[in-house]
């Protein structure tokens, strides 16, 4: 059993739960391969997927063990173009914080480049692979309509106050809040209009969100009230500063 | 020398910092109340921007429909909002005003909110002020507009201006 996040808290096993895949996310939402399509906005749905090299079979690789151990993803072997999705998370209890999306990139999907920033987390993949891991994490609990984005660009709004319904911050506006309290996206993820808008389900309760998290706050599970976590932390950092990458106790 | 003797040179100032960024109608109806309220001299509302294009990405220039984004009608005068407001910062003929400032925000505002004592408004220029201005003679204007932005005022002047 890998050992992947320590804690005893909600959080730490929210985060366990994110990382291990061998756990299924619960599914949240149901939306369609074309939605995800002109969500991501790389390609018009339904058009075939355009390819920057020949498929691998035809390409006459040379014998090489490695290429046999490790079997191409499937866009890889069609020889698709790299391309990514992009999130925002809330500050505000969003269920997923920035790193460990990037760290369950990493566990669960294979031939990904995932990457973090202060607000927001990318990951790169062969097309083909990136629409099926994207649909994966748009219907799961990793993603809440009000305090998640997939934003391409103009990402500001992680770290900003909520809006006065409840959903953060977008100056694209990329979905709406429908009066019956349910939201629709609007714009793909770089801010051009959708030809007809997705719906994404009601945003979570605060108290469903905060069951669901992965980011530790004062006003929720405080890290420091983790003493499993504060010990391995302080564990961590005591080998790193005595002895740098090369612990010897 | 006595401390305590309060410098009138410096303006009553404050900030209402709201819970939650807020809606256009809010912003309307809220403004529309200071309005009424005399002794108000100078008001700025202040949130992250809206542009009115795409700044950037493959969509850059196109226009962006934003509800946030939009004209609101206070008193006789048509404003436009290119922010989502979360501060107001206020300029009061004295401190009597803060009370009825309060209560005109608990009424309306529909979240929780903080009143801050402080300085935000600027009262004497800058050299920006100097070069983008020249010599400022009637100092109401100062600190009423953003130095980064190529519009001029940003803020509500009284109607009779």
């Amino acid at each position: 059993m890998a050992q992947l996040i320590p804690g005893t808290s909600k959080v730490a096993a929210n985060r366990r739960k994110a990382l291990d895949p061998t756990k299924t996310l619960d599914k949240v939402r149901d939306v369609s391969d074309d939605d995800v399509v002109a969500i991501l906005g790389h390609r018009t749905p339904g058009t075939a997927y355009p390819a920057t090299h020949p498929p691998l079979a035809e390409m006459g690789e040379p014998e090489d063990p490695m290429r046999e151990l490790v079997k191409p993803t499937e866009g890889a072997a069609a020889g698709d173009r790299i391309r990514y999705i992009q999130f925002t998370d809330s500050m505000y209890f969003a269920p997923m914080v920035p790193y460990v999306r990037s760290w369950m990139a990493a566990t669960r999907f294979r031939g990904v480049d995932p990457g973090t920033l202060s607000g927001r987390q990318i990951i790169e993949a062969r097309e083909r692979d990136l629409d099926k891991l994207g649909k994966m994490l748009l219907e799961s609990e990793a993603f809440d309509c009000a305090r998640s984005g997939v934003r391409g660009c103009t990402v500001h709004g992680h770290s900003l106050r909520l809006d006065q319904n409840g959903m953060m911050f977008d100056m694209l506006q990329r979905s709406v809040m429908n009066p019956d309290g349910s939201v629709s996206i609007v714009k793909d993820q770089v801010g051009r209009p959708l030809d007809k808008a997705v719906p994404v389900g009601k945003p979570m309760s605060d108290a469903d969100l905060k069951s669901r998290t992965t980011i530790y706050r004062v006003d929720g599970e405080a890290a420091r009230a983790d003493k499993e976590l504060i010990t391995y932390i302080q564990r961590i950092h005591t080998l790193r500063t005595m002895w740098g990458f090369k612990p010897m106790a | 020398m006595d401390t305590d003797v309060p410098d009138t040179s410096i303006p009553v100032q404050i900030e209402i910092f709201t819970e939650r960024l807020l809606n256009p109608e809010t912003v309307e109806r809220l403004v529309t109340e200071f309005a009424k309220i005399e002794g108000i001299t100078r008001l700025i509302m202040h949130g992250p921007r809206i542009a009115a294009a795409v700044p950037e990405g493959p969509a850059k220039g196109t226009p962006n429909v934003h509800a946030a984004r939009r004209h609101i009608q206070v008193g006789q005068q048509d404003v436009e909002l290119g922010v989502q407001v979360g501060r107001f910062w206020l300029e009061l003929e004295d401190e009597d005003v803060i009370e009825q400032v309060e209560e005109v925000s608990r009424r309306i505002l529909p979240c929780g909110f903080q009143i801050n004592r402080g300085l935000y408004i600027r009262t004497r220029p800058t050299q920006t002020d100097y070069a983008k201005w020249g010599v400022i003679k009637d100092t109401r204007v100062l600190g009423m507009t953003d130095p980064k932005s190529k519009s001029r005022i940003c803020a509500i002047y009284p109607r009779e201006r």
